[in-house]
Order: structure tokens, then C-alpha cells, then sequence
């Protein structure tokens, strides 16, 4: 198991050279009312047949990057400027109507939480049913085998019987392989996957995620993974992309940046997300709130949080100008967005 | 030790002296569904439990989605009807209790939900959220409960800006630190968490473990911890029960568990968890095939048609939770330990 | 201006929905609803309005009789012309509008408040109770409302009061079984589980819980029935067991009209017009109140942020 995982990432120079699927290129997005910098200048590719993790706290912007590259913002959401390219063609220049045939069709979505996503009113097998009828112009009956071929696909036992069920009898687990059954029934280029086992037990989680690298090995879809957990990072993505308050702040191969993470809000969240006790017996939990980065708008985001700052006596420069992605290692694409970082690279060379 | 009838027997011969504040003996709680063509499907979601939860203790319940955690948690509050078997509050068995004696023994026992979107009223503020326990028990007077809500806001952790606030206005862990609050403002004593942090993300997982350990110690509260994070329950429990399809496959003390388990289920569960990831890369080995339906659970032991460990005898009999040492129970024919399969 | 306000300057044209592209796009903008419940808030709102100050603007009494002026047909003193006994059809339409929309609408709340009560209880309560009440609710949707109100008012003479009750008692079936449906969607959430383990009362569930979660759908309904209500009305006071003589409402004006139908059609016309058009505006409002709230979900759906 763990050779053919190595063999996949020792390919990593080959997906390198993939096609790029999903491109965004200087985003930026932001609530007009709140006056809140959602996504800030975030550039990110996801090439054919490669998983891209996302990381970062709620709240850092990961759900809008997702959601303006499905053109569904929330109300009172706004893009400032960028382009979200899928194939070259650029999403947000779409007329909405041109967007209704790519959702689904080129790009899907999963959800944290697949039960509200599905209709309480409708059959799980209509609602798989549902992309086939529209991107392919199937009747009910005709897409039914393919329903319940979909459904089998994902792992649902008792499928026949489970297409005729209701999302609330379903478990998360259940629920989250229905929709991705539904996301890819009517086979899009890229699947953007925001917190998809968040809700979910760790057997479940290692199955949806072992479906999910199937997805990408046999059909060469390019995954966004959506995910907090450093966990689910580490065991499948082939780069990651840390983000914090609208940024992203760290991103490399998954390797480099899990092995030697350089920003040191990396660090914290690796050190944070193990849950094991500390001395005093407590659990670490990253100072302060990520709230604190609102309404900053010079400087290093982090720094209202940061101890490294404090302990390399940068915090004046960290307070008033805000560091660039710069090259945090020999990894290939490893850079961080961070004061520290190049102090020490510097003193380095 | 091995003719002993187990469902019962198996706690009351708990070597602790002290008497459970909660026992759960042989329960069974059934959903009726409608199958095809009108046909009734019974979901066999908790399906013959027996647990003894002590006073002062953290008692974790692993398993995967739909082993019947929450079911079983909602039959301790005695939210849903049950269909076989009774649950102790204290000595007192909860089928008999109704009107003014229900309503008491609703301030001894409460729950956190997972979701804390869904477990407040997204039209209601957090005030009229934490006001509706304290009134409806009428409990002191308005301007003592507006000070008891405040006082709690603070012992969770949070102030008085967020009584006029919805829901919508605030983070998951806010409102998380408030269904905390809203629970433990009856002064429970037993707080039952039902994936408490399952919504959160690490750090926000991290300040609410926290908080209900510190909470633990100041209220002297009895916790039952749900969960499917091992990581969680590697911290803060004492003792352990491992789920699976409705039933308690493994009970034991937490360093037990971890370090010796007996179960291949979990087993499996500890591998799934990739507790010690120091290593990056690779996706964890997880038992073949899915969770089959508690619908139509597999004849002999449940877990047999994932389990890399099983016999012929494990499709045909159902292994009985017995110790496999001390306080340490597995329902298994072929225990880690190597204990020979009863006939 | 910060880089924050210079940016976010930018959003209003840099969004693609932003343009509008017609007058119903204006509508949504600029009242932000829907064009339906904007035009038919309009036309309901003068309706109320002009009927709510008939008794100072009307340009006659409604009951003066002027045989002279019989059967008139529309002229600048008489708008909607006269009916048979030399009254005039602009004034009875807007005294008969005050009966029969005052009528039509106590009638819809009522039954929208007992359907609504009902149906929460029958969904809360659940198993026999459940079962019994939807069997009544079946028993009284079999028979048509005409029916059931006549009788009623056969067996306790008309009147408002009887007419009221009558409907009433017809009426409150699609409520009930809206808000059992809806109650039972409600009742998965975990803060109704919640509310039970803090020990919170059925009425304090049913009252500060589902019906406030519930309340949308049931507002859309209410507009949609309305001009069912209207017709309702109208029709019992057709058959002349509605409002009684000098009184009268669209209804019994239809119903007095039917006589001089080919010679004067306007008096037929006239109030069947205005039941119309107030029918359609109630709608109007209740179709934009769903629409609006499909497109929250619609937005809502792609968005975790569920409002
Ligand atoms: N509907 C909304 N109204 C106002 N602010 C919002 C809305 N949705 C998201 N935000 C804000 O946008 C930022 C990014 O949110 P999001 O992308 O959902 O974060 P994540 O998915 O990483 O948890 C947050 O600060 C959040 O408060
Ligand atoms: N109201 C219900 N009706 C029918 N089946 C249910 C109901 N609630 C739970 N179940 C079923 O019972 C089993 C156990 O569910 P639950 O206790 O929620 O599991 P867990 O909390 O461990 O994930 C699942 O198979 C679920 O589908
Ligand atoms: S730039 Fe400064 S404040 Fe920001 S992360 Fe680096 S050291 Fe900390
Ligand atoms: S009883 Fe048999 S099938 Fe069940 S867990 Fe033990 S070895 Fe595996
Ligand atoms: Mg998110
Ligand atoms: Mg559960």
C-alpha cells in the first residue's frame, strides 16, 4: 500500500508536467458590507490526476475559494479581480447560464455536510439520477442501471435498496459517498472536495479518501482537497497549500512541507492537530484566534499570534510589512510567506 | 469465569467497589423502517448493550458512523423509546420515570451535539437559547438567571456580547463553548458528548478538550465521551468502549485499549486513526468492504465478514463479551490474547 | 482610502451578477424581491388602502336609493353605472370589498392559525393521535366546502359569525397537513432533541421552536389560499347565506346582478373583476414570498453558510 502511495508521489515530476485543470490566478474576493478581505491574491493549480490539499483554520477562506470556483458565492460576496480557469477557459467571465451546463459537468463539489446538501424530499437514486437527466439528457428509467452502478461504485451496500431512500436514513458516512456519487456521475474534469470527511468516522475516512485517490488514479481527476486535518493531508495529497486569513501562507509537496514546515503557523497546526498532551498535561492549542486577523491590513497576518516573531525580535518588521511567497527549502515549489523564513535564509547564505 | 452468563454478569463482576452513577443493562433499541413493496425493516441500532459508567470517571464510546453511539446516548436521556432492556440513572430505571420526576431527572443528565449549528435554534439568540433550560425548570428568578447565564457564558469562555447574537453570527467553536454553556447550566451530573468536536477544526478541537477537562474538574462532572477520534479519546478518557454494528466489542481501561488491544476491530480502528503520524505518506490499511446494514447484521460475529483473524466458527456463533484478563472485556473467539474459543 | 476601501470599491463592478438587464432585475435590486411580490404588494396595498378609507371617499351612500337613475350605464357621476334600484355599483363594490376581503382574510387567519396549531401537534404527538387527526383531516378534504358550510349554516342560521366558523372549520386542512409535513422535517433537528433533554415543555417546543422555523412556507400559503377565501366567501354569499340585506359583498352582487345580465353587464363585471384582481394580487404575493425563498435556498445551497 505505502509503495504504490510512494510511487505515485515519485511520479510528482510527471504530474508537474500535467495539464493544468483548475488554475486561479490572482484571486480576490470580499464581502462589500463586513469590508472583509476574503481570499487575498491566492494563486493555485491543480493539475490532471494530482490532489491538492488546502489546509487552514475555518474562517481562513478555503469554503470561498471553492465556492468562486463553482461561481457560487454566498449573497453579498464579491470577486474583487482574478480569474478561475478550468481548462483555459475562464469560469468568471461565464454568463450564469453557461455555468449551469460546467457545474457538474467540468467541475463538481462535495460538502461537509452531505445531509444538508441532499434534497429530505427526494430519493438519494433521483438525485444521482439528477446530472445524468440534465448534462446527458437521460430519462429516469435510463439512468436508473447507471444510478445504481454509481452508487455500487462508491461503496453503498444494498445499493438497489439504498437509491430508494431518504438522506436522513442515512449516516454521514453513506451520505458523503451518495454525493459523491452524485458529484461524479456525470464525469467532471475536477472535483473540488471542501471538508469531505471532516464529519466522518476514521474507517469511513480512510475509505472516502481511498476512493477519492481511486477517482484520481483511474479517471485522472484533479482533486482540491478541502480539509483542516493534517492528517488526511499527510496521507494523500500529492502538494499542499497552507492558508491563513485569506492567504496562503505555506505550500510545497506534501513531504517537505509535513517533514519541515517553515512558517510558523505550520508548525503550530501540525503541533495542534496531533492531540497529544504537553508537559503540563494540557492540550497545545494555537494562541489567540484567527479572528485576530480581521481588519489587519498591513503586515504579516499572523503576527497578532506569532511567538517566532516575538523570540526573533522581527515583530516590527512582521507588524508593518507583510512578507511575499518566497523559497523556503530545496524541495521543488516549497515557499513560505514569512519574515522569519528569510531571516534565517538569509543569515543561512 | 467463561460459564458465567455475560450481558448481565459481566459489570456486576466489575472489580470496582463504587456503584455506577449509570448502568446500561442489555439494551436494545430497534427502528422500525418501511422497506419495499410496504415491507417493515428493523434497523438493529444498539442491539444488546451493558455498560456501567462510575462516578467521576470520563467513559469514551468509539465506533464507526451508525454503530449506534447516538442512539444509545439518546436512549441514556431517554429521548427515544427503547425496545428491550433498562438504563440505571443512580439506581433509578429511567422506563419508570414521566411528568415532574422526568423533568428532574432531565437537569441531572445532559448532552453536547456534535453539530452546533444544528443544536441551537438558528431564529433564536443565544440568550433565548440559554434563558429556555433555566425558565422552563423555573429556575431562580429572571434577574438571577440572566446572572447565571452571564456567569456561564464566562466559564465557557466567552462574555455577554454574544446574548443578542443568532447562531449565524458566530463560529462553530463559539457556539459549541455555548451548547456547552446551555447544558451545563442545570448543573447536570453526567454530561454526555456526543462527538463534541467532530465539527472543529484542530485547534478550535483542541481549546473545547481542553475547556471540558477544565469544566470537568470545577463542576465534578461524570462524562460519557462519543467519538470516532481516537486521538480525542486517547486523551481524556479513563475507560473505553469500542462499538461496532450495535454492539460493545471491547471495554476496557484507555491504555488497554491503546496499547493492547484485543479486538481486530480495534485494531483496525487504532491503524485507521493514524495516530502516530510522524510518517507522511500512505493511506492506512482499513478492514475490507464496508459497514454492513444493521438491518440484516452478519449471523455469528458481527465484524466476521471484514475480519482478517476469522474461523468458521465466527460466522456461526456470536462471541459473548467476556474478560480477557481483569478488567479488560472483548467479544471475540479468537482475542488477541490468545484465549481458546468457548463451546 | 485604504487598499480595503479601493478594493472593495471594485466588487460592485467587478461582479458579473451585478448588471441589471431588466425591470425585473430592478426589482430584485433595488427592493430586493421578487418582481411578483412587488406588483402584487402594490396592487393589494392600494386595494387595502382604498378600502380601508371607503367610508370618506366613496361618492355616494351605498343603500340611497334612486329609481330615477336605474340601470344606468357608466358616466362621469356613476362610474360603474347603477344597479336596479338607482344605486351605485362604484360604491357598493368598494363597501362590498370591505365585507368580503375583511371576511376572507379573518377567515384565512383563523384557519391558518388552527391548521398550523393542529398539524404541529399531530406531527409532535405522533403514532394514534397523529393517525386520528389525519384521518379527519382526509374525512374533511373529501367533502367539498360549499357542502360542509351550508350545512352548518342550515343548521345555525347565516350570519357573519356562522360563516366565519364554517369556513373555518373547512379550511383548516391544507394548513394541518403542511405544517404536520413540515413539523416532521423540524423535528429531525438536534435542537428540538435538544430542547427535550433540557426538559423543555411540548408548548414551549411547539411555540418557540417549530412554528417560528416553520413560519415561511406557512406565510406563502396563507397568500396562496387567500383568493381561494375570496371565492369561498363569495360564493356562500351568492347563494345567499352570506352577509344579509342592505349589506352586501362581491358576492351577493354577483348574485343580484345575475338577472339584468345582458342588459347590463357591467354589474356583473364589476365586483367579478374586483374579486379578480385581488385574488390575483394575493397571490401575486404569496407565488414572490415561495420564489424569494426558493432563491435563498438556491444560494443557500451552495453555501455552508445556511441562514
Ligand atoms: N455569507 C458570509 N457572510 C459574511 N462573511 C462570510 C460569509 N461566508 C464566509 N464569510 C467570511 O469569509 C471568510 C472565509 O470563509 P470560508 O471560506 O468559509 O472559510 P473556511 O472554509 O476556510 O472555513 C471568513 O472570515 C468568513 O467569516
Ligand atoms: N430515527 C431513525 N430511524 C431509522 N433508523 C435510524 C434512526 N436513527 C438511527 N437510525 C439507524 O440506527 C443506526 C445507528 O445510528 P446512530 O446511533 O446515529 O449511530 P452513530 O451515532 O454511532 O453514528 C444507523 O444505522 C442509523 O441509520
Ligand atoms: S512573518 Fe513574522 S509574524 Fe508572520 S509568521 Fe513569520 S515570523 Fe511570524
Ligand atoms: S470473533 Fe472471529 S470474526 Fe469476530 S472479531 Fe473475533 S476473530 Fe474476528
Ligand atoms: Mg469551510
Ligand atoms: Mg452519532
Amino acid at each position: 500500500m505505502t509503495s504504490i502511495v510512494l510511487n505515485a508521489k515519485k511520479e510528482v515530476g510527471a504530474v508537474q508536467l500535467a495539464e493544468p485543470i483548475l488554475d486561479i490566478r490572482n484571486l480576490n474576493v470580499g464581502f462589500a458590507r463586513n469590508r472583509l478581505i476574503a481570499i487575498d491574491a491566492l494563486d493555485l493549480t491543480v493539475r490532471r490526476g494530482e490532489i491538492v490539499a488546502l489546509v487552514g483554520e475555518s474562517g481562513s477562506g478555503k469554503s470561498m475559494t471553492a465556492l468562486t470556483a463553482m461561481r457560487l458565492l454566498p449573497v453579498g460576496a464579491g470577486i474583487i479581480s482574478g480569474e478561475v480557469r478550468v481548462h483555459g477557459r475562464d469560469l468568471l467571465a461565464l454568463p450564469p447560464s453557461a455555468m449551469n451546463a460546467v457545474r457538474g459537468r467540468e467541475i463538481a463539489m462535495l460538502y461537509q455536510q452531505p445531509k444538508i446538501m441532499l434534497d429530505p424530499t427526494a430519493t438519494i437514486g433521483r438525485q444521482i439520477a439528477e446530472p445524468l437527466q440534465i448534462h446527458r439528457g437521460l430519462s429516469l428509467k435510463d439512468a436508473w442501471p447507471h444510478v445504481i452502478e454509481a452508487l455500487r461504485d462508491v461503496g453503498i451496500p444494498e445499493p438497489e435498496r439504498r437509491a430508494m431512500s431518504y438522506a436522513h436514513q442515512l449516516s454521514g458516512g453513506m451520505a458523503q459517498r451518495v454525493m459523491i456519487a452524485a458529484a461524479l456521475s456525470a464525469s467532471p474534469d475536477i472535483l473540488i472536495a471542501d471538508e469531505p470527511t471532516t464529519a466522518l468516522d476514521v474507517t469511513v475516512q480512510a475509505q472516502i479518501l481511498k476512493l477519492l485517490v481511486r477517482k484520481r488514479d483511474e479517471a485522472s481527476l484533479a482533486v482540491l482537497l478541502i480539509t483542516h486535518d493534517l492528517m488526511v493531508v499527510s496521507a494523500i495529497a500529492d502538494r499542499v497549500a497552507v492558508m491563513y486569513a485569506g492567504r496562503i501562507v505555506e505550500e510545497g509537496e506534501t513531504r517537505a512541507v509535513l517533514r519541515s514546515p517553515r512558517h510558523p503557523y505550520t508548525q503550530a497546526l501540525l503541533r495542534s492537530s496531533l492531540l497529544a498532551a504537553e508537559e503540563d498535561g494540557r492540550l497545545y492549542a494555537i494562541p489567540g484566534s484567527a479572528s485576530a486577523a480581521r481588519g489587519l491590513s498591513c503586515g504579516c497576518r499572523y503576527h497578532p499570534r506569532c511567538q517566532a516573531a516575538r523570540s526573533l525580535g522581527i515583530e516590527e518588521r512582521c507588524r508593518s510589512q507583510e512578507p511575499s511567497l518566497s523559497t523556503a527549502s530545496a524541495s521543488p515549489g516549497h515557499q513560505s510567506r514569512c519574515w522569519g523564513v528569510q531571516v534565517t535564509a538569509g543569515g543561512m547564505q | 469465569m467463561n460459564m458465567i452468563d455475560t450481558s448481565l454478569a459481566n459489570h456486576r463482576a466489575n472489580p470496582c467497589p463504587a456503584t455506577p452513577m449509570l448502568s446500561v443493562d442489555d439494551l436494545v433499541k430497534h427502528f422500525r423502517i418501511r422497506g419495499r413493496l410496504g415491507r417493515q425493516d428493523l434497523v438493529r441500532s444498539v442491539d444488546g448493550v451493558s455498560l456501567d459508567v462510575m462516578p467521576g470517571e470520563v467513559f469514551g464510546i468509539v465506533g464507526e458512523s451508525g454503530c449506534g453511539k447516538s442512539t444509545l446516548a439518546r436512549a441514556i436521556l431517554k429521548l427515544t423509546p427503547v425496545d428491550d432492556g433498562r438504563v440505571l440513572f443512580e439506581g433509578t430505571d429511567l422506563a419508570t420515570l414521566s411528568g415532574a420526576r422526568l423533568k428532574s431527572f432531565r437537569r441531572n443528565v445532559q448532552i453536547v451535539f456534535q453539530d452546533p449549528y444544528a443544536a441551537l435554534d438558528p431564529r433564536m439568540t443565544i440568550e433565548q437559547s440559554l434563558m429556555a433550560p433555566l425558565s422552563q425548570h423555573r429556575i431562580g428568578t429572571p434577574a438571577e438567571r440572566n446572572a447565571a447565564i452571564v456567569a456561564m457564558l464566562h466559564e465557557v469562555g466567552l462574555d455577554e456580547t454574544f446574548l443578542p447574537r443568532k447562531p449565524s453570527e458566530c463560529s462553530g467553536g463559539q457556539l459549541q463553548r455555548v451548547v456547552i454553556a446551555r447544558a451545563l447550566l442545570l448543573k447536570p451530573r453526567l454530561l454526555i458528548c456526543d462527538e463534541p468536536t467532530s465539527a472543529l477544526d484542530a485547534s478550535i478541537r483542541a481549546q473545547i478538550l481542553n475547556l471540558l477537562m477544565d469544566l470537568k474538574s470545577r463542576f465534578g462532572l461524570t462524562m460519557i465521551m462519543i467519538s470516532h477520534d481516537l486521538r480525542v479519546v486517547r486523551y481524556i478518557c479513563d475507560r473505553v468502549a469500542v462499538m461496532y454494528l450495535g454492539k460493545v466489542v471491547e471495554l476496557a481501561s484507555r491504555d488497554v485499549v491503546f496499547s493492547n488491544p484485543a479486538h481486530p476491530y480495534t485494531k483496525a480502528l487504532i491503524a485507521a486513526s493514524m495516530l502516530d503520524s510522524e510518517e507522511v505518506g500512505g493511506l492506512p490499511e482499513v478492514p475490507e468492504g464496508e459497514t454492513p446494514s444493521p438491518i440484516r447484521p452478519p449471523s455469528g460475529c458481527r465484524f466476521h465478514p471484514r475480519c482478517s483473524r476469522r474461523e468458521a466458527l465466527c460466522g456461526q456463533l456470536p462471541p459473548r463479551l467476556d474478560t480477557v484478563g481483569g478488567a479488560h472485556w472483548a467479544a471475540c473467539h479468537f482475542p488477541q490474547s490468545g484465549r481458546k474459543p468457548e463451546v | 482610502m485604504t487598499r480595503l476601501d479601493a478594493d472593495l470599491g471594485h466588487i460592485r463592478a467587478a461582479n458579473p451578477r451585478r448588471g441589471i438587464r431588466s425591470w425585473t432585475l430592478i426589482s430584485t435590486r433595488i427592493f430586493r424581491v421578487h418582481w411578483m411580490l412587488l406588483i402584487g404588494a402594490a396592487i393589494f396595498s392600494t386595494i387595502a388602502l382604498t378600502l380601508l378609507v371607503t367610508p370618506w371617499i366613496a361618492p355616494f351612500d351605498p343603500s340611497s336609493q334612486n329609481i330615477l337613475k336605474r340601470l344606468a350605464s357608466p358616466s362621469a357621476a356613476h362610474w360603474f353605472g347603477t344597479d336596479q334600484l338607482g344605486r351605485d355599483v362604484f360604491t357598493r363594490v368598494l363597501y362590498g370589498g370591505r365585507f368580503s376581503v375583511a371576511m376572507a382574510a379573518i377567515t384565512l387567519i383563523l384557519c391558518a392559525v388552527v391548521g398550523t396549531i393542529i398539524g404541529a401537534i399531530s406531527a409532535r404527538a405522533g403514532g394514534a393521535a397523529d393517525e386520528l387527526l389525519m384521518r379527519l383531516v382526509d374525512l374533511l378534504v373529501a367533502f367539498p366546502d360549499v357542502v360542509i358550510a351550508l350545512f352548518l349554516i342550515s343548521v345555525f342560521g347565516p350570519g357573519y359569525g356562522t360563516l366565519i366558523v364554517a369556513l373555518t372549520i373547512t379550511g383548516w386542512t391544507p394548513f394541518a397537513r403542511l405544517m404536520r409535513g413540515l413539523t416532521l422535517e423540524v423535528n429531525t433537528k438536534e435542537y428540538i432533541e435538544a430542547a427535550e433533554a433540557l426538559g423543555c415543555s411540548r408548548w414551549f417546543i411547539i411555540f418557540r421552536h417549530i412554528i417560528p422555523n416553520t413560519l415561511g412556507p406557512i406565510f406563502a400559503i396563507s397568500f396562496l389560499r387567500f383568493g381561494h377565501k375570496l371565492i369561498t366567501v363569495g360564493a356562500l354569499s351568492f347563494l345567499g347565506l352570506g352577509v344579509q340585506p342592505p349589506n352586501s359583498d362581491w358576492g351577493a352582487m354577483l348574485a343580484d346582478a345575475r338577472n339584468f345580465m345582458d342588459r347590463m353587464p357591467w354589474l356583473m363585471i364589476t365586483p367579478g373583476l374586483a374579486v379578480f384582481i385581488t385574488a390575483l394580487s394575493v397571490t401575486l404575493i404569496g407565488k414572490g414570498i415561495e420564489l424569494e425563498r426558493n432563491r435563498g435556498r438556491d444560494e443557500n445551497a451552495s453555501s455552508p453558510y445556511l441562514k
